[in-house]
């Protein structure tokens, strides 16, 4: 029984095992991000491929091209797919138990507009020639900057923050940002409005050494410092008295995870832009089918995200190929109407949050 | 056990609560009653930290409340809200296992604590349930569970605060829940404060009133010494009748 009533029947088997498929799940998914592309490589001359990189054997037949697009160009990108989608999942999690929303997204608290906000100021204003190295810091920068600043506004003089000013606070900072993020498109010139378009709608081909090293830290310290705090996310659930009467520090608690979301999705953001929904389905797809337990709900969300961004990625590649969609589109493609039809199923619940 | 001293809260300038002294010994279930708006949920909110008094002190077990640390003051002060905001799918099991959240307690220890509370508050049989699938009266009492669970590592004699408990139970439900409470007093030693609304129940439970009115506390003591007719006709505009028992306890009607 438990959460039966939210799964089809022939889903409940799966329960026990859920580590397992998903783990098998994200490896079938990087072996086919490795083939396909513009230029779909064997299966099976792939996989050697990677065992050779593994082992330092010589199994694969692939010439030296072939090659090449794998560790250059495919590699790179399914490592980048998988920190961000588990950083993305992750952060989306744990904001939806911050604000005790179950359909709240990193969006809310500002950290998106303001990522965006940076991210337009750098690609207009600042010169082209460094843009790879200012976009990112910009996007990472505007998104602490406006987290703090809207949690700043939250706070009440009693020392406590009410979430429900946290998040029209939220909502006037995006209102602001978007306008200025208008305003900036406005004065923009041909090509500076090209690439601000393209990093709006989020795409992992810019994947560089730095950038995933950079995703991969913050991914594992994130899913580190979190799972130390799940229980703690739990008790905050019941609400924010409840969590102070159970012995938590309520405000601090607070504090660090706004931080350290912020600085989640920034790095998210500065790598890939803004891609959305994977932050909002996949905490609410794994909830629905594990329960809102933080202590898994964490773990299986990172591991989950990876793997649907990833194939998000590879659907990106495949569509159109050889030309490529940006990743934000199909993910929000085959998000928005998933999270409709997740709405229309819940509507009676959800019409009392 | 619990010592409330010149306890004062404002807010806006405005008086909400005056409490110049206030006592209550392990053991001891005090009904807090008075009419609506007459401070109740302001004293239960101040004694557990989460309105902040303008003036006077608060002492369990001999210690101002602001020299407990966080974990041991969750272990000895455990309180029932009115109702909860938990909006998730957790299991009414998973629920009180939250209560857990300050013990140091294993995993199986964990569980067996959870099923033992649970069969008190007599909640055991929708365990596997969802929380927010039950019943108003149902979610307290998984909440009262919850919150005996936090207080079952107490090293002193905790203190129990009930924000009208018996508010979305049925005739049958309140007096088992009470009965509970009252057990937990005499075999446990809890202190229990209660907002009781049925004056009744308060005669036949609670070892002591604490009558609040306008934000000042008029009248404490035993029931029978605190709940006169003229007192309730003072208090609550309505005249009521005295009755007694066949145990010789008084009834209002």
């Amino acid at each position: 029984m438990s959460y039966a009533k939210y799964l089809p029947a022939s889903l409940h088997g799966w329960r026990r095992s859920i580590w397992l498929v998903m783990s098998l799940l994200l490896l079938v998914s990087v072996l086919l991000s490795i083939m396909l592309g513009p230029m779909t490589l064997p299966a099976k001359q792939s996989l050697l491929s990677i065992l050779d990189r593994l082992f330092g054997s010589d199994f694969s037949q692939l010439n030296a091209f072939q090659t090449a697009i794998i560790w250059e160009l495919r590699w790179p990108r399914t490592l980048l797919a998988i920190f961000i989608g588990a950083l993305l999942a992750l952060c989306g999690a744990v904001t939806q138990g911050l604000f005790r929303n179950p359909l709240a997204d990193p969006g809310i608290i500002g950290v998106s507009s303001g990522a965006g906000l940076g991210a337009a100021i750098a690609i207009v204003l600042l010169p082209a020639s460094l843009s790879y190295l200012t976009t990112p810091v910009a996007a990472f920068l505007g998104g602490l900057i406006t987290t703090l600043l809207v949690y700043r506004l939250a706070q009440s003089q009693n020392g406590g923050t009410s979430v429900l000013i946290l998040l029209l606070a939220g909502v006037a900072i995006a209102a602001f940002s978007g306008a200025i993020i208008g305003f900036m498109t406005y004065i923009a010139s041909d090509m500076a409005l090209r690439e601000l378009t393209l990093w709006g709608m989020g795409s992992l081909n810019g994947a560089n050494s730095i950038s995933i090293w950079l995703s991969a830290l913050t991914c594992l310290g994130l899913l580190m410092f979190y799972q130390t705090q799940a229980p703690a996310l739990n008790a905050f659930l019941l609400g924010e008295a409840e969590a102070r009467h159970l012995g938590i520090n309520v405000e601090k608690l607070k504090l660090q995870l706004i931080v350290v979301t912020a600085i989640g999705i920034g790095i998210a953001v500065s790598a890939s832009g803004i891609i959305g929904f994977i932050s909002l389905v996949v905490p609410h797809l794994v909830r629905m089918t594990m329960g809102p337990d933080h202590r898994l709900l964490l773990p299986l969300s990172a591991l989950t995200g990876a793997v649907l961004l990833l194939m998000a990625d590879i659907g990106a590649r495949v569509i159109l190929a050889p030309a490529e969609l940006p990743v934000g589109l199909v993910t929000a493609l085959i998000g928005a109407p998933f999270f409709a039809f997740l709405l229309i199923q819940q509507r009676k619940r959800l019409s009392t949050l | 056990m619990l010592f409330i001293e010149n306890l004062l809260v404002t807010h806006e300038h405005r008086q909400i609560l005056s409490l110049p002294k206030a006592s209550l010994v392990s053991g001891e279930l005090v009904a807090v009653l008075g009419p609506n708006g007459a401070g109740k949920s302001s004293l239960i909110k101040t004694i557990c930290g989460e309105w902040s008094a303008n003036q006077g002190q608060i002492y369990l077990h001999n210690k101002s409340l602001q020299q407990w640390s966080r974990q041991q003051l969750a272990k000895h002060l455990g309180v029932l809200p009115q109702a909860s905001q938990l909006s998730f799918p957790f299991k009414a099991q998973e629920v009180v296992a939250i209560g857990a959240t300050p013990l140091s307690l294993k995993r199986r220890d964990i569980d067996n604590a959870v099923q033992k509370w649970m069969q008190a508050t007599d909640t055991w049989q929708f365990a596997d349930r969802i929380y927010t699938s039950l019943s108003g009266g149902e979610r307290q009492r998984v909440q009262l569970a919850r919150v005996l669970l936090q207080l079952s590592q107490a090293e002193h004699a905790p203190l129990l605060l009930l924000d009208e408990p018996t508010s979305a139970q049925d005739l049958g439900q309140q007096h088992q829940l009470l009965n509970l409470v009252k057990s937990l007093c005499q075999k446990n030693g809890f202190a229990v404060i209660s907002i009781l609304h049925d004056l009744n129940q308060a005669s036949r439970y609670a070892d002591k009133v604490w009558l609040l009115h306008q934000g000042e506390l008029v009248a404490q003591g035993s029931p029978p010494q605190v709940l006169q007719p003229e007192t309730v006709m003072k208090i609550w505009g309505y005249q009521p009748e005295l009755f007694f028992n066949s145990q010789g306890q008084q009834i209002l009607v």
